[in-house]
């Protein structure tokens, strides 16, 4: 397919801009739908938004939250945004917690982040009130905050709206949790998060109710699921919860959703199993726009690779699959397939302003206004990182000559092997999963030549002779070194992280 | 309640329902994602009008599991 012309957008300088300026000009529309705790259905304008953000933000710098980090911490909220933009817009940084890990994990990363404040849901109050040295702010008082800061701009307290924000100070750190070692922060400023905006909503044009099944600490959920959809005049739907989603879809009847891979899979997998009830091939489009709401166009979906085979599925239902790629450092976005400009297997071409070259090694390396400051309290991490004034992102890829980037792995899975040559595990793996009876594989050194770990699908009822059979067919393909030499048969599913991706430090441990 | 809950697991699953016991792993024998996972426990929940939290649910393994908790709390 052919590039088309970028759709035309005005460019922001940072995230107070974003917000005024939709209050300007589209004041009485809709910014955000969510449902309250009761169920109740709540709108917000974009007036409305401004000026809980102003009132906020009036009080926490009245209480003292200045030039410090502040972290984030609970579900997807309507009150957890506005703290966001609260906390960022001051001149503050915001640093924004995966609340799903192990308190202990959230405690180390506070202490890391040198935050000096947490902003929380009710569901971490005893978490919170457990951290004696910093200042708590529970958004169960979400009310008071408002009401208070109200008083203050009545006041005359301008410290907060009259802020000048700084684009390119720190306005985000945000903990990456990456499959091995450490934690790294990644420091991101307001030009960082703009830019990145700026970039990719280019490529889309937003019709309708957006929806993000992402959790908001993660920068794919916050930076297109709340900024991206803030540059148009419709609204975001805020879920709460991944499980109120089927009721949030006849809520919100979304055009488009932001998700993840997974999600994506259960879907289909769902969709499969109605149309098997129906004693049906395949489920009708109808059923498929019913399941969502009546009205989805697009899914927008990034985070994992996806098996092209979904994007089909999804096309025969009249819902297009438009599959991205980004990282944290690179605020994320940096590819996406667009509308009329798509490449299945791809995740599409680099967004306008960003620039990726392809690494003598096959590395993405990407430059831009979207590329992070740096790691937090780690220079050396940075340098590494950042070497040659390219962002190093650590996957693998090549670009076809179209134009379309594909990822082919990840730098650090590569396997070296005796004779020197390398090997991306993760493109035999796909090639083994391409075989029904396997349901997940990992490809690993071992011994100085290549073993594969599976786990079989359980239906398929197969031994070790059919997967040794298996293997052979796909070496007699590949020279010596590509070749799986070794296979395990695992009897449960591989360990996963909290992105859903396979622990690869653990095979050949276990 | 066993059948009741196999009721609701077998609309996500090829999985035969007269085979499934109170051992029935979710994830290695009903091949259930994490996200399979919570969509079926807002239909349990519906079904029972209770609310489960997520780190509740976090420790379901098995489909006995699922009938323990309902047990006790409800």
């Amino acid at each position: 397919m052919k590039p088309y012309p970028y759709y035309k957008l005005d460019s922001i300088t940072d995230l107070k801009m974003l917000v005024a300026k939709r209050a300007e000009e589209t004041p009485e529309k809709t910014a955000f739908i969510y449902t309250d705790d009761d169920g109740s259905v709540r709108t917000v304008t974009y007036k409305a938004f401004l000026a809980d953000i102003n009132a906020a933000g009036t009080y926490l710098a009245a209480a003292g939250i200045k030039d410090t980090n502040v972290a984030l911490l609970g579900e997807n909220s309507y009150e957890w945004v506005v703290a966001f933009f609260a906390v960022a817009d001051g001149g503050n940084t915001a640093v924004p917690m995966d609340s799903r890990q192990p308190a202990d994990n959230i405690r180390d990363l506070i202490g890391y982040g040198d935050c000096t404040a947490i902003i929380y849901s009710d569901k971490f109050r005893a978490f919170a009130e457990s951290l004696t040295e910093i200042r708590t702010f529970p958004l169960s008082s979400f009310a008071e905050w408002i009401s208070a800061g109200n008083e203050e701009i009545k006041k005359g307290n301008t410290e907060f709206t009259d802020y000048p924000v700084d684009p390119e100070k720190m306005a985000v750190l945000v903990f990456t949790s990456g499959t091995t070692g450490k934690p790294k922060g990644v420091m991101l400023s307001q030009k960082n998060l703009a830019e990145d905006v700026n970039y990719a909503v280019k490529n889309f044009v937003l019709e309708g109710t957006a929806m993000t099944l992402l959790p908001l600490h993660h920068m794919f959920g916050l930076g297109m699921g709340i900024f991206g959809v803030l540059n148009y005049e419709y609204p975001a739907y805020i879920c709460r919860s991944i499980r109120s989603i089927a009721k949030d879809f006849q809520i919100g009847k979304p055009q488009t959703i932001f998700a993840v891979p997974m999600i994506v899979e259960s879907f289909y997998k769902q969709f499969m199993m109605m149309a098997k009830r129906a004693g049906a091939p395949a489920l009708p489009p109808e059923a498929v726009q019913q399941f969502f709401g009546g009205k989805l166009k697009n899914i927008i979906c990034g985070g994992a690779p996806l098996d092209p085979m979904y994007v089909e599925a999804f096309r025969k239902w009249g819902i297009t699959v438009l599959n991205g790629y980004g990282i944290t450092e690179c605020s994320p976005v940096v590819a996406v397939n667009r509308n009329e400009d798509y490449c299945d297997g791809s995740v599409g071409r680099v967004i306008p302003g960003c620039e990726v070259k392809i690494a003598e090694d096959g590395e993405i390396l990407a430059r831009g206004g979207n590329v992070m400051l740096g790691y937090y309290h780690n220079e050396e991490a940075t340098k590494e990182a950042m070497a040659g004034g390219w962002f190093h992102t650590g996957d693998l890829g090549k670009i076809s000559e179209d134009g379309y980037l594909f990822i082919t792995g990840r730098i650090k899975n590569l396997i070296i092997t005796h004779s020197g040559e390398n090997v991306s595990p993760e493109e035999i793996e796909e090639k083994l999963l391409q075989d029904p009876a396997v349901s997940e594989a990992v490809v690993y050194g071992e011994d100085n030549v290549l073993a594969a770990a599976i786990y079989p699908e359980p239906s398929a009822h197969t031994e070790l002779p059919y997967f040794q059979a298996l293997a052979d067919r796909l070496n007699a393909k590949e020279p010596a070194y590509r070749q799986i030499k070794k296979i395990v048969l695992k009897t449960e599913p591989f360990v996963r992280n909290s992105t859903g991706k396979i622990v690869r430090s653990l095979i050949g441990k276990a | 309640m066993f059948e009741k809950i196999v009721e609701v697991l077998s609309q996500y699953t090829e999985f035969p329902k007269e085979n499934m016991t109170e051992e029935t792993q979710l994830v290695d024998d009903l091949e259930l994602n994490s996200f399979d996972v919570m969509t079926i426990i807002s239909d349990v929940e519906d079904e029972y009008k209770i609310s489960i939290p997520d780190e509740d649910i976090i420790n379901f393994k098995t489909i006995g599991d699922i009938k323990n908790y309902l047990e006790s709390h409800t």
